[in-house]
């Protein structure tokens, strides 16, 4: 072990080293990356923007030239052509031209074209006057020139004018009144050598040509100026192959004429770089006017590359200095950055490998603390929920004394009743007076007996040892569902409304419990269930099996809870339904669904309906045989064991049992009841549950242990329920509550022994 | 004018007609399509309301070309006269013999100024107006002149001055028939235009009518 960790340091401390040097590395490369790339964006994107600037700058020039020459051409067009449409129309002119009267036609020419004509005689060669004509000429109908006799002054020109003209004639369409186009003048190649002619057509009064007036005018050449020339800017005209312009090489005036040849060919105007032996240039061409019948004109302006190729290199150059410094210090910038950054990294690198099983371990204790944290917190909720329910329930003890009083306000009538028919014989002897009385007490008593019954229904606290007989769920179901058809059918059929009840037996699960309560259950939220639904609908009961435990839903489509009501339904006295409920209904089935150690869930929402869900565990046994009597007894008289401690009890029993004509033997004890039943045939058994020495359970089990098809009738009282019974729940047949009256003893007689 | 040279050939006719034989030339000179106008002058205004004629129709001359001295000297104080109506010369083509003296009224509430660059005969009569006396121009050398009015454009006559007594004008349909005409051997020419006149040599022989067109060139 002390062998192997140096080494195992020194594998963590190098490992960590390569870390922070490939970290701290990687972080510099990014950010050089970084600043590299927005440096190379930058210099690219100015240099770029600078060349748009120069072309755009250069264009701007080039366009405003030319819109300056056609402006001062258009102006200078609009005033000649007009006039000389005018002087067409001369009649004299025509009739001199008619005549062919040479001397005639030039002098009225002349006097026609007063005016217009530069008659200072200097030579046009310097300085021309741009707006007066340097000669005219007359075309005769065939297009040939119609040389003046004599030159008056003004007119000459050039020598070599109508040599110039002579092609002339072929401009001037017949239709067309007048054209307009650049001729030159035979030699020369500076653009003062360029004459602009407007041609305008002489007709007779039947429209017949009779001629053609020639005026030409010097080129308004736009002058180069003082910048152009420090710039060394050339501007000219290239007309018929051939390029007019100042100052320029021979051959390079050639090479610009047969560049311009081959682009104007394809389009009016453009620019496009060319060499000259003079350097570098920028050439813009521009058509001055295409739609001409003469030689197509071009406007031309060569900008010299040289002097902006030098600013370019220095701007270049500038933008290279500039984005190397900037380079530079975003290096720096990066280097600085990333050590700093990297000295937490390299500690959290070194700490790291140290912590990482600590840190796991810690985590996987906190995952652990987490879950039991989760756990205890569901716990306590749990916990919390079943406080909130105990809480409710002890309440109920507190109720106990309202229906102590109500039970008190129903004695009052049975002692005084019992009082006054025992103190007083007159009462007695009158018959119709004492039965009064009877009545009266009876009804009291069977009032008093129902707020018991009532109270006993819904608080009954869990005996978690009681023992229940294993019943059929389905089979309970069913009797729920028809024991409340007359509520459910007749009741709702009569407000017409339709409301289904049906059972849906998905499985029969066997549970251990009180038929009689289960089917209680059942019948009330039916009841519930009805209720719920004012507009009708459908109520379904079902029960199935899931895992180990029995489930019964019961499902309607009523008017479902909100949460606040939910929370409080299985309250007791808790109501919806005002007046007409007592509020015991639900808290009854939570009661004896807690005795039968079940759960009760409740699944509502207002306007959805609502759900109970009732899970009960399964019994591990099938039920008990059917208890039904064997056929040979008859509705007849039974033999029947009253087992009792309490003879009052025992003799109201008897007596009713007597008057119905069964005979009846009592037995005050367990003990003696069992000696009788070994000793007698009985049809029937109706026992106490409360008794001494041996209880009404411990007495009906061995008397099932003996004969496991006697019906067993179990009566018990109030004080059962308020005492904790520790026996096991009695394997009978029928629990009667106390006070027994004659009718209901009947009736379960009848269920027990005839029914089958 | 017209009418005068009619009531001529009638004397003519009759004095001679009874000695000998007529000898008649008739025919159609196909003549060219009325041209259009080409409005007016736009350096003068015209005034509104000056009614603007329509181009006169076109016609031709019909002449017999020959050595006719004798007759051309007979008919020496002859006049004729081309007046400015509506802005139009009336009649716009007028045959006259050599040595006729043409007179130029003005019936026009404007101006006019009416002159000639033709060779045969140069004149410039200036302007004047309706009330003042018309020039009177002596034509005194054969050839077709041109007349012009300086003022307006569209105004344009032709006097055609023959050497021939023989020359009758078309009518608008280009017909003509020349009438007591001497026997021999002529040339019969249709002027149309200054450059389009059309000839045909004719024998001519006493007593027959002969029938000449002049179709289109």
């Amino acid at each position: 072990m002390s062998i192997f960790q140096p080494s195992n340091q020194a594998i963590i401390s190098k490992y960590s080293f390569t870390g922070t040097l490939s970290f701290r590395a990687k972080l510099l490369l990014a950010m050089m990356l970084v600043v590299l790339a927005v440096t190379t964006a930058t210099v690219y994107l100015a240099e770029k923007n600078r060349r748009a600037n120069q072309q755009q700058v250069l264009d701007a020039q080039f366009q405003s030239r030319v819109q300056s020459f056609l402006k001062i051409q258009e102006a200078q067009s609009e005033i000649i052509t007009e006039k000389c449409l005018v002087i067409s129309h001369a009649v004299r002119l025509r009739a001199a031209l008619e005549e062919r009267d040479i001397d005639d036609l030039y002098q009225n020419a002349l006097t026609e074209l007063e005016g217009l004509l530069d008659r200072s005689g200097a030579s046009t060669e310097n300085a021309p006057d741009v707006s007066r004509a340097s000669f005219f000429r007359f075309l005769d109908a065939d297009g040939l020139v119609l040389p003046p006799e004599r030159h008056p002054a003004g007119l000459i020109d050039q020598p070599s004018l109508d040599e110039s003209l002579s092609s002339l004639g072929k401009m001037l369409r017949q239709e067309d009144d007048q054209a307009v186009g650049f001729i030159a003048m035979a030699r020369g190649n500076r653009p003062t050598a360029l004459r602009k002619v407007v041609l305008t057509q002489i007709r007779a009064p039947n429209g017949r040509s009779l001629g053609a007036l020639v005026v030409g005018f010097p080129i308004t050449h736009f002058e180069d100026t003082e910048s152009d020339r420090a710039r060394a800017i050339k501007s000219g005209i290239w007309l018929n192959q051939r390029l007019y312009i100042e100052s320029l090489e021979a051959a390079d005036r050639r090479l610009v004429a047969e560049q311009v040849r081959a682009a104007s060919g394809k389009k009016t105007a453009g620019h496009f770089p060319i060499e000259l032996e003079s350097g570098s240039h920028l050439l813009y061409y521009k058509a001055l006017d295409p739609e001409t019948q003469f030689a197509p004109a071009y406007q031309v302006c060569l900008y010299p590359l040289a002097a902006s190729i030098r600013e370019e290199q220095a701007l270049r150059w500038k933008i290279i200095a500039f984005g190397l410094v900037v380079l530079s210090f975003g290096f720096a910038a990066s280097l600085f950055v990333a050590k700093g950054l990297s000295k937490p990294v390299e500690k959290i690198v070194a700490g790291s490998v140290e912590n990482l099983t600590r840190r796991k371990q810690a985590e996987d204790d906190l995952r652990a603390s987490n879950r039991e944290l989760e756990k205890a917190l569901n716990e306590l909720k749990a916990t919390q929920q079943q406080v909130i329910q105990q809480e409710r329930l002890s309440a109920i003890g507190q109720m106990a004394s309202g229906i102590a009083h109500d039970f008190n306000n129903n004695l009052t009538p049975i002692l005084g009743f019992a009082e006054l028919l025992l103190h007083n014989d007159r009462l007695l002897d009158n018959k119709v007076e004492a039965r009064r009385c009877l009545e009266m007490l009876r009804t009291s008593a069977k009032d008093a007996a129902s707020v018991v019954s009532r109270l006993r229904e819904f608080y009954r606290p869990a005996e978690t040892d009681e023992e229940f007989p294993v019943v059929d769920l389905a089979k309970i179901v069913q009797q729920a569902v028809s024991l409340t058809e007359p509520k459910w059918r007749n009741q709702t059929q009569a407000k017409g409304l339709t409301v289904m009840v049906t059972a849906e037996i998905q499985a029969s699960p066997f549970v251990a419990g009180q038929e009689s309560a289960l089917r209680e259950v059942l019948t009330n939220l039916i009841f519930n269930a009805v209720d719920a639904m004012p507009e009708g609908g459908h109520v379904s009961i079902e029960t199935s099996i899931e895992g180990n435990e029995a489930v019964i839903r019961v499902r309607d489509t009523g008017t479902g809870m909100t949460e606040a009501v939910r929370q409080r339904c299985l309250e007791p006295f808790f109501s919806t339904k005002g007046e007409r409920g007592t509020g015991l209904g639900l808290s009854m089935v939570y009661g004896i669904i807690e005795r039968h150690r079940g759960k009760l869930e409740i699944e509502s929402a207002a306007g959805q309906g609502t759900t109970f869900i009732i899970r009960l565990p399964l019994a591990e046994s099938s039920p008990l045989t059917a208890v039904a009597p064997s056929g040979t007894r008859s509705k007849a008289l039974l033999n029947v064991l009253i087992v009792d401690d309490e003879p009052r009890v025992l003799e109201v029993v008897s007596a009713y049992l007597r008057c119905d004509g069964h005979s009846v033997s009592t037995a005050a004890s367990g003990r003696e009841a069992l000696e009788k039943f070994q000793r007698n045939d009985f049809d029937l058994v109706v026992l106490d549950r409360v008794m001494p020495e041996m209880s009404g359970d411990q007495t009906a089990r061995f008397i099932k242990q003996v004969r496991h098809d006697i019906p067993v009738i179990m009566l018990t009282g109030f004080g059962a329920l308020i005492e904790v019974s520790g026996s096991q729940p009695a394997p009978v047949d029928v629990v009667l509550d106390k006070p027994v009256t004659l009718d209901a003893l009947r009736q379960t007689i009848d269920k027990l022994l005839y029914a089958a | 004018m017209r009418c005068g040279f009619s009531i001529l050939s009638l004397i003519v006719g009759l004095t001679a007609g009874s000695l000998r034989a007529q000898v008649v030339i008739e025919g159609t000179v196909q003549l060219p399509k009325p041209s259009f106008d080409r409005g007016l002058n736009q350096r003068y205004a015209t005034a509104p309301d000056i009614a603007l004629a329509p181009t006169n129709p076109p016609a031709a001359v019909v002449y017999l070309e020959g050595d006719f001295r004798a007759q051309a000297a007979s008919a020496q104080k002859s006049q004729a006269q081309v007046a400015q109506k509506n802005v139009a010369f009336a009649p716009d083509l007028l045959p006259i013999l050599v040595g006729t003296a043409v007179e130029f009224p003005n019936m026009d509430e404007t101006y006019h100024n009416v002159f000639s660059y033709s060779k045969i005969k140069r004149f410039d009569l200036g302007r004047y107006r309706k009330d003042e006396k018309p020039s009177v121009v002596v034509f005194d050398k054969p050839g077709a002149v041109t007349i012009h009015c300086e003022i307006h454009e569209r105004m344009r006559g032709t006097i055609l001055v023959l050497e021939t007594p023989y020359f009758q004008k078309t009518d608008t349909a280009g017909r003509y028939r020349l009438e007591h005409l001497p026997p021999g051997n002529y040339v019969l020419k249709a002027w149309v235009a200054g450059d389009d006149v059309r000839q045909r040599p004719v024998e001519l022989k006493t007593g027959m009518t002969l029938h000449v067109d002049f179709p289109a060139k």
